[in-house]
């Protein structure tokens, strides 16, 4: 057959064919357009650093790249076709994504930078940047949507660690700040004269008070070295030495004195204290310089120092004066003893050899007068006795104890009646007295002295009561002895202790007028005073203090 | 045989009325012939110690005691007992201090010094010569000295 026998019908449908073979090479050639547009596509978001993911109109997702799995360790099984809230556990349905995804990108169709915080089951909280395209008409699809997804987390990190460490940074500036502003009003603060040197000695800051102390002007201080200031008035040897010497062994100096004519000021003597300060990696250092001018304290510091000398020199002269008074009296109580009683002895010794030798010779008057002379030498005697033990009480050392007084009396009293009064009929009463703190000695001769004269003086009487007691009053402790006896005038009171001093005649009663001197000499090497109450007639009562005493010791 | 044989009491003393007193309180005890007088410490080492005046003493034959007043002229009292306290040869002769001194400094310092006994002389007659003829009968009747 021929093309001429073709028929129509049979044309027609071999054009028809041929139609369909031209529109399905070129339906394969678009596809293969497509295909490779595909291809290209793909290999574009497989080459993103960024983990990529494909979704479909009803954000099923079509695909995803390499940087997707690996980032949120899924496989593409368990990844494409499925719903993105649904992966992984629905670890992607997340409220803020939803809202991008269903909200914002159908109105805008592209996105950038939404910023979603979330943690993830897989890898844990991250925040993640996501961008957003909607692309119309692609790969066959009406509309698909590209989410590539950037983990922050780290990057937030940092700048959160970079904004904490410039918080941090602002904050140690403005402290430093302070402290630099708070250090520069003490510097200028200070009454002393302060200077701040660095290392090599050069002056770095300087107070107020001592460009007003020195005379010196800022401009000819600040970066001049130390020794340079002011005309080398500062090149002082021993500044040097603390400088250059001490100071490096012992980063700080108290009181380091320097004497030195300053050309601006004059002669001064200065106290320097110095702090070395290391700064930064221990290799710059600030030496910190406090200059107290003590030229004036050291001249009254001379000045008392002289006057204490001249003070110390006139006190042991009259120490020395005095211990040689003392020395005198000493001798002389010394020769009143041995020398005044020698004579008494002959004195007395010969009267009696008289009236032993000469007895037939002498009448009853010549032995009467030899009478007279012995009883005259006893009393003088007795009172050089008295005058010793005067004398004594005024030189003696004292040793002071606590002295239980009602021990000490009761014995006094039983001594002097055994020795004195054994033949009277005495009351004597003792009431408990507080301790005082005494020298054993003179307590004993004062209360013998004052119980002896109750004695003496209550001879007269029918029935002799003697009371001897203590109490605390004003805060003084007060001891007394009183007696029933003859008393006196208050009138004479004043003349009561002095030497020598007696208120009764030597045939009323006897006595030298010493013992009550003794008492007021004794009471007084305590600090304590004595005074007397009578009345003539009704007794006499002897107060005196002493000092307080606490525990009780032996007798 | 020389004329100290028979001293049994040194007597130490510079006043004259004092030694005329105790040589009358010791002729009561038929004492007096055994008592020697010096008036001054020098002549009292003398005596102790055989020299100057006293060499030809025996120092052998030593007082039964002294009787030592602590005021003397040229060696006082308290040297005069140091110096014999100090001595091997008469260190264990009795000293008796015999003085009107009652100060306790004294009183201490002659014990110290090796004082056999310490006597203040009283100023009464009466007491002055019992204690003399006490003095005698204890030291030269009572007392028994060691044999040299």
């Amino acid at each position: 057959m021929t093309q001429q026998d073709k028929t129509k019908e049979e044309l027609i449908e071999e054009v028809r064919l041929l139609q369909k073979r031209i529109a399905d090479a070129e339906q394969i050639e678009r596809e293969r357009e497509r295909e490779r547009e595909s291809t290209y596509a793909e290999s574009i978001v497989e080459t993103i650093r960024e983990p990529l993911i494909v979704l479909g109109d009803d954000l099923k997702i079509i695909s995803a790249n390499k940087s997707f799995y690996q980032t949120f360790k899924v496989t593409p099984e368990e990844t494409q076709g499925r719903f993105i809230y649904d992966l992984g556990n629905r670890q992607w349905d997340i409220p803020k994504l939803r809202e991008l995804l269903e909200t914002i990108l159908p109105q805008k169709t592209t996105f950038n930078n939404y910023e979603i915080e979330h943690n993830f089951e897989t890898i844990g909280p991250k925040i993640m940047l996501l961008n957003a395209r909607q692309i119309e008409r692609v790969a066959g699809k009406e509309r698909i949507i590209l989410l590539a997804i950037e983990d922050i987390t780290e990057r937030k990190e940092i700048e959160a660690g970079l904004e904490k460490t410039r918080k941090e940074l602002a904050v140690i500036k403005r402290t430093a700040d302070e402290i630099s502003e708070f250090a520069e009003n003490i510097i200028n603060t200070v009454r002393e004269p302060l200077i701040a040197l660095d290392q090599d000695l050069r002056v770095v800051k300087v107070s107020r008070s001592f460009y007003d102390f020195f005379k010196v002007k800022p401009e000819d201080t600040v970066g001049q070295l130390i020794y340079d200031l002011g005309n080398k008035q500062w090149d002082i040897p021993e500044l040097r030495k603390l400088l250059d010497e001490i100071l490096p062994k012992n980063n700080t100096f108290d009181d380091y004195e320097i004497e030195h004519n300053f050309e601006t000021i004059g002669p001064k003597i200065m106290l320097l204290n110095a702090r070395q300060i290391e700064r930064g990696a221990g290799k710059e250092r600030i030496i910190l310089l406090a200059i107290e001018d003590v030229t004036e304290r050291k001249q009254v510091e001379e000045k008392i120092k002289k006057l204490n000398a001249e003070l110390e020199e006139r006190v042991s002269q009259r120490t020395a004066e005095l211990s040689t008074a003392v020395k005198e009296l000493e001798a002389f109580s010394y020769s009143v003893s041995h020398d005044l009683k020698a004579p008494l002895r002959a004195m007395m010794g010969f009267a009696n050899v008289l009236s032993e030798d000469y007895a037939p010779k002498l009448d009853d008057n010549g032995r009467r007068l030899i009478g007279v002379i012995n009883d005259n030498v006893k009393k003088m005697g007795q009172l050089i006795e008295d005058l010793l033990k005067l004398a004594h009480i005024a030189r003696q050392a004292m040793d002071v104890v606590d002295i239980d007084v009602t021990m000490l009396v009761q014995s006094v009293c039983q001594e002097l009646r055994e020795e004195l009064f054994h033949d009277r009929a005495i009351e004597m009463s003792v009431k408990p007295m507080p301790a005082a703190r005494a020298d054993l000695t003179l307590a004993r001769q004062i209360f013998t002295n004052l119980i002896s004269n109750a004695m003496k003086f209550t001879a007269h009487k029918e029935k002799a009561v003697i009371e001897i007691g203590g109490y605390d009053k004003d805060g003084e402790r007060v001891y007394y002895v009183r007696d029933n006896g003859a008393g006196f005038d208050m009138k004479y009171e004043d003349k009561l202790f002095g030497v020598f001093q007696r208120l009764h005649g030597q045939d009323e009663f006897s006595g030298t007028g010493i013992g009550l001197a003794i008492v007021s000499n004794a009471v007084r090497r305590h600090g304590g005073k004595v005074w007397a109450e009578a009345e003539v007639g009704q007794g006499a009562t002897f107060y005196f203090t002493l000092p307080k005493g606490e525990r009780n010791e032996q007798i | 045989m020389n004329k100290y044989e028979q001293i049994e009491i040194l007597l130490v003393e510079d006043n004259p009325n004092d030694v005329e007193l105790t040589l009358r309180a010791f002729k009561k005890s038929n004492l007096d012939n055994k008592v020697y007088v010096v008036t001054d410490g020098a002549q009292a080492l003398d005596f102790i110690f055989c020299t100057g005046a006293y060499t030809d003493r025996n120092i052998k034959s030593p007082p039964k005691v002294i009787l030592l007043d602590l005021k003397l002229p040229k060696v006082d009292g308290k040297e005069v007992l140091r110096r014999v306290k100090l001595d091997e040869r008469t260190k264990v002769i009795p000293v008796v201090i015999m003085t009107s001194s009652q100060e306790e400094s004294d009183v201490v310092e002659s014990y110290h010094l090796g004082a056999n006994s310490y006597i203040v002389k009283p100023i009464d007659f009466e007491k002055f010569g019992h204690m003399i003829a006490g003095l005698g009968m204890y030291w030269i009747f009572i007392n028994k000295p060691p044999i040299v």
